[in-house]
């Protein structure tokens, strides 16, 4: 089963670098690693100089990358319900969907789930890998596509029990008025029990401390510093631990640096400045050639 | 161990017309209370439907992503909404007249 790592943290840190640096050192080691962007502003493309799409493209052997295209998934999804209603509907209470799905694609949320849908199926799809190394967006993306299994178990937890308080009080209604006529199961429950069980499996994965790691990337500034404190207080509230902490871009000699406050009980992985623009694989590997002894790669082999 | 009423046809009579008078009573209140159970149900149908499709009115509901998941199999449940907020104006009429006050 493939194990994932997914890279977080403010805007700018560095989060699509140090994700192709961590894929091509483990696919330097002959680890079979793929690289998703799940970040709408997609980077890998413009690091690589490969011109990726939302099926993946080989990038060197063992390592292939893919960015996902989450406006073209979100459109084939709502087309998917559209569809479902319009089978499922009587016509005169479907007459006027196309109109109220043109507004639902800019409701709020249906961004995260987008993300979730697309975790899922390159979970499905992609099971043989080693490693699925994951550049998520920015904070505010990130943080409501990590929160949304749990939000949604809870919020599905108490639709089931009314549901089934609901169905509790037809089947008396029906024993007595019809006597001892079996009613059939209800679908809704079903809908909600298999949505249950999905995210149930995706929280499974996100908060596995064998399955998947988290790493916050940021900068030595305090602005970064700050933004990643937030972000580990808000993993923390639903239930995700952070797996290590990436300091990037460091100016300094790296033997010098101290553990942050914020996070002194968590690893510390410290990543130089480069002198050198970090695109295209050879710039990359020139890096990785200077500084692969680095723990975070290291970390990352034993991980999987 | 059945009574022996053979020997008494007059208390035969009475306790079959007591049957039948416990039967209809029996009937009359089931009839009520099943209604109120049908309205109750109605009731908690149309929060269920309110709890997923509340931002269409302006209320805190549940993330979109579920209330589309569920929105093709709640053709029903849609309709309860519906048809509440034509008796939305009068909850209190509405289940005076089911409970037959004034």
């Amino acid at each position: 089963m493939a194990k994932f790592t997914f890279f977080l943290g403010k805007g700018g840190v560095g989060k699509s670098t140090v994700s192709a640096l961590a894929a091509l050192a483990l696919a330097g080691q002959g680890k079979n690693v793929l690289l998703v962007s799940l970040d709408p502003a997609h980077n890998l493309s413009d690091i690589f100089g490969i011109k990726f799409g939302d099926r993946p493209k080989k990038i060197i052997t063992h390592l292939m990358g893919m960015e996902i295209d989450e406006k073209a998934r979100v459109k084939k999804y709502l087309h998917g319900i559209e569809t479902r209603l319009r089978n499922t509907f009587h016509y005169h209470t479907a007459f006027n969907l196309g109109r109220y799905f043109d507004i639902i694609k800019f409701s709020p949320g249906i961004e995260e789930y987008s993300l979730m849908q697309a975790f899922m199926d390159i979970r499905d799809r992609f099971n043989n890998k080693d490693i699925i190394l994951v550049d998520l967006p920015p904070t505010a993306l990130t943080l409501k596509f990590l929160r949304l299994p749990s939000l949604s178990m809870l919020w599905l937890n108490k639709l089931k029990e009314l549901r089934e308080t609901i169905i509790k009080k037809k089947e008396i209604v029906t024993r007595i008025k019809f006597g001892g006529k079996t009613i059939e199961r209800d679908k809704i429950l079903n809908g909600i029990e298999e949505l249950l069980t999905e995210y149930h499996t995706i929280n499974g994965i996100l908060t596995s401390t064998t399955d998947s790691a988290l790493y916050i990337v940021m900068n030595s500034d305090i602005l970064s510093q700050s933004e990643s404190g937030m972000i580990h207080g808000e993993l923390e509230k639903i239930g995700l631990g952070v797996h290590g902490i990436i300091i990037n871009k460091v100016l300094s000699d790296i033997s010098r640096e101290k553990p942050i406050h914020h996070f002194h009980s968590i690893a510390h992985h410290f990543l130089p400045h480069s002198d050198f623009p970090l695109v295209r694989t050879g710039n990359l590997n020139r890096y990785l050639t200077l500084h692969g002894d680095s723990t975070l790669f290291t970390e990352l082999e034993s991980f999987i | 161990m059945g009574l022996r009423l053979k020997p008494y046809p007059k208390m035969k009579k009475i306790v079959s017309s007591l049957k039948r008078w416990w039967h209809r009573y029996d009937r009359l209140y089931k009839v009520s209370s099943v209604k109120l159970l049908e309205w109750e149900t109605r009731e908690m149908e149309n929060i269920f439907a309110l709890i997923l499709f509340g931002f269409l009115i302006g209320l805190p509901s549940a993330p979109v992503s579920i209330m589309l998941e569920l929105l093709p199999l709640m053709e029903d449940d849609l309709s309860i909404v519906m048809e509440r907020l034509g008796t939305a104006h009068d909850p209190l009429g509405e289940l005076f007249s089911l409970l037959d006050i004034g």
